[in-house]
């Protein structure tokens, strides 16, 4: 019994040495529901993370964090989700939203209960790839323009993608006034030309002094990086009526 | 030179004064129990680590030899000698019993007392009164060494009714290590032979005396007149009749059985023992009727009158001093060389017989008066247990738990009282056919009379948040105990408690083990205690 007795202390005593909390035993499997995503600010991918499945129920609640983009049900960079059970595995999910920047959005996933230990967080990446224009539509706040500056129209020009959504940012874009092939002199106040966190452009005009029945055309074309203008392109005619 | 033996001589009795510490007396018993030698049970439970004297009132010390004690284990229900196997001075290997202890005795009892040192708990043992032969059995030794000597073939029977005759009925064993007839022929031819070829050679003895008819008649006439009736006158006349004056000289034939038959009365020369007796019976005879005579003479009678001759009681006087003398000097001769032969026997420690003590120590029951296996005690434990950042955190906190020590131990006794090692066995088995003493029943000054396993649990609630307690309030100590003095333990081991788990996931705690190092003092102590205080403070 005295051997035996001192064999269970030893074995005990061994026991006690330092044990590290690997994050593979806390998270685990951070995962992206495509392999990457349009940087159109439209676009969401889903993201799953996996909790060890001894975690306590109070302790389910995970904080996910997001360095471009948005979360969807938060509305902002963070997101606290709870895990729940999905097929006897501890899952705690949230669906993000890309910005128009595109590049890499780094999400971090780590329990929302600070660790007096250590910070247990989990980190991975997607692919943000640029939207590229595919198509320019322009609208106006009316149709009809008073001569002589009298008041002004509300242009707005929308990029979008092939997929009909909207394009990355840093698209610039060029608005142009004419009446028939000579340029109708008007002036664009307001300015907002290039594209960012959406792809709307803008504009204020006001027309020349010209005479009332005459049709000014207001174009909007896309410029490639040195300032070109592209094929992309849309205009609408607006008619001077007092 | 002087000097340096003085010192000698001084060291030789501190070394000896040693060992009669050890060898026991009266007053370092710490207690006295009587053993019933018909029931063979004692009065009390023999007790374990504390010296005792055992008491055998039916035992008498005479003819002792010495007291040995012998380890027993029961082997499917039978009671046997433990064994051991070990390398004599021949380097031969033997398995045979092992003797533990040679016990001593005190002497200046007329009934057997042995003294015990401290035995060890639980053990089994017997208790071996070694004697010199007794009475009955020596005997029928010298029996059979008369039957050698004469050449008579009964020897070897006669040799085996001896060897009986030692064997304790109870125990069935014996002390006798000379099994066979052949063994023991060996012993006799090389001891005893010389011994016997001289008590049976008829020359060695002085056989001149004799008394006529007319004397006999004169002795009886003389002393019945002078001093009153001599009625053993027919006792003298037979011998003279028969002419047995050199047998009865030789102790061949006791005088008062004169009158049995030869084949009852009469004895051969190799009877050596016999002999004695016949010749102690005879000198008492002749002593008498030579003190009736100076009784006669002493009145101044000078002659008697037998048949119209006168005989002379002056030369009455002279002739039966003349048995009595011859009488004596052969009673002396045999005596001595018998002497001899029983020296001879005694010398040789094969030839003994024993009684057997069955003796146990005791402790039966979880606790019994002063020793026992679990304690309680009650003390201050210190724990350090790794943090969940992995810093030492320390919590002090009140305990209780139990000991519980791998042997019985006695918290009454102090470790100045036991040996702390033996001396190595003696007797390889050589000169005796034991081995030992190898001291197995003995205590000894040993680790395990202090050393337990703690367990205990902790008192309170824990104030560090990040820890809990183990179970229900407690947490759990586990480890071994060192007992300094009689009632304090210092002990240190590992704490079982609860700790806020290191995984943030994870809210329940969970049991980590710690360190622990307390102090603690006995429950009887602290009880001890109050009973003090309580009689101060009343």
């Amino acid at each position: 019994m005295k051997y035996l007795s001192f064999f269970l202390l030893a074995a005990v005593t061994f026991t006690n040495c330092k044990n590290e909390v690997r994050i593979d035993k806390v998270l685990t499997n951070l995962k992206f529901s495509q392999p990457e995503i349009s940087a159109d600010g439209q676009s969401t991918v889903d993201v799953s993370v996996e909790l060890t499945d001894k975690s306590s129920d109070d302790r389910r609640t995970v904080v996910f964090t997001i360095s471009s983009g948005v979360f969807t049900a938060s509305g902002n960079n963070k997101h606290t989700a709870k895990a729940e059970f999905e097929n006897g595995i501890l899952v705690a999910k949230a669906t993000l939203r890309a910005s128009t920047k595109p590049g890499f959005l780094v999400v971090s996933v780590k329990p929302e209960f600070d660790s007096p230990v250590k910070e247990f967080i989990v980190k991975d990446s997607i692919s943000a790839k640029k939207s590229t224009p595919f198509s320019i539509k322009l609208g106006t706040s009316s149709f009809g323009v008073a001569s002589n500056h009298l008041n002004e129209v509300f242009i707005t020009g929308k990029l979008l993608n092939a997929s009909g959504k909207f394009v990355s940012e840093g698209y610039n874009v060029l608005f142009e006034d004419s009446v028939l092939t000579v340029r109708a002199n008007g002036q664009f106040r307001q300015l907002n030309t290039t594209t960012a966190d959406s792809s709307v452009l803008s504009a204020y005009y006001s027309a020349y002094a010209h005479p009332i029945g005459t049709q000014i055309r207001v174009r909007g074309t896309l410029l490639d990086e040195n300032g070109n203008k592209t094929n992309i392109t849309d205009a609408i005619l607006l008619t001077v009526n007092q | 030179m002087n000097k340096i033996f003085e010192k000698l001589l001084i060291c030789f009795a501190c070394l000896n004064f040693c060992n009669i510490c050890f060898g026991q007396s009266p007053a370092y018993s710490d207690y006295i129990i009587k053993y019933d030698l018909s029931t063979h049970k004692t009065d009390k439970p023999i007790p374990f680590d504390h010296s005792f004297t055992l008491v055998i009132d039916a035992l008498s010390r005479k003819n002792l030899d010495r007291v040995e004690a012998f380890e027993i284990a029961f082997k499917k229900g039978k009671r046997q000698l433990v064994t051991n196997t070990f390398t004599d001075c021949n380097g031969a290997k033997r398995t045979t019993a092992v003797k533990d202890i040679d016990l001593g005795t005190d002497r200046r009892s007329d009934t057997i007392q042995i003294f015990f040192p401290p035995l060890k708990p639980n053990v089994n043992f017997d208790a071996m009164v070694v004697y010199y032969l007794q009475p009955a059995s020596r005997n029928l030794l010298l029996k059979v060494n008369s039957l050698i000597s004469a050449t008579d073939a009964t020897a070897a029977a006669a040799y085996v009714t001896f060897f009986n005759s030692t064997i304790d009925n109870l125990f069935n064993r014996t002390s006798c290590a000379i099994t066979t007839f052949a063994q023991y022929q060996v012993f006799y031819n090389a001891n005893l032979a010389s011994h016997y070829n001289y008590i049976s050679t008829g020359a060695n003895f002085t056989t001149t005396g004799t008394l006529s008819e007319a004397q006999v008649q004169a002795i009886d006439i003389a002393t019945s007149a002078s001093v009153s009736d001599f009625r053993d006158g027919n006792i003298l006349l037979e011998v003279s009749k028969r002419n047995r004056w050199v047998e009865i000289q030789n102790g061949l034939i006791d005088i008062n059985k004169i009158f049995l038959p030869d084949a009852e009365s009469l004895t051969t020369l190799h009877y050596g023992h016999t002999r004695l007796k016949n010749m102690e019976s005879s000198i008492a005879f002749f002593d008498s009727v030579y003190k009736r005579i100076d009784r006669v003479i002493s009145k101044n009678a000078a002659s008697t009158i037998i048949a119209g001759i006168s005989v002379s009681n002056d030369q009455l006087r002279t002739d039966l001093a003349l048995i009595r003398t011859n009488l004596k000097a052969n009673y002396q001769l045999l005596s001595d060389r018998m002497d001899l032969v029983n020296a001879a026997i005694n010398g040789d420690a094969r030839i003994r017989q024993a009684s057997y003590l069955a003796g146990h120590t005791v402790s039966s029951d979880l606790k019994t008066s002063g020793g026992n296996v679990l304690f309680l005690d009650a003390g201050i434990t210190n724990i350090v247990v790794s943090g969940v950042n992995d810093k030492a955190v320390y919590i002090p906190k009140l305990y209780w738990g139990v000991s519980i020590y791998f042997r019985p131990i006695d918290k009454n006794t102090r470790r100045n009282r036991f040996k702390r090692k033996f001396d190595p066995p003696e007797n390889y088995g050589c000169s005796s056919n034991l081995y030992g003493p190898d001291y197995g029943i003995a205590a000894k000054r040993s680790i395990w009379q202090h050393l337990s396993l703690n367990i205990g649990i902790t008192l309170g609630s824990m104030q560090n948040k990040d820890f809990d307690n183990f179970y229900n309030g407690t947490s759990l100590l586990v480890g071994p105990a060192y007992r300094v003095a009689r009632g304090f333990k210092v002990s240190a081991g590992v704490a079982l408690l609860k700790r806020t788990s290191k995984n943030p996931l994870i809210s329940e705690k969970k049991v980590v083990p710690g360190a622990y190092v307390s102090t603690s003092v006995d429950i009887d102590f602290i009880q001890g205690l109050k009973d003090i205080t309580s009689i101060l403070f009343k």
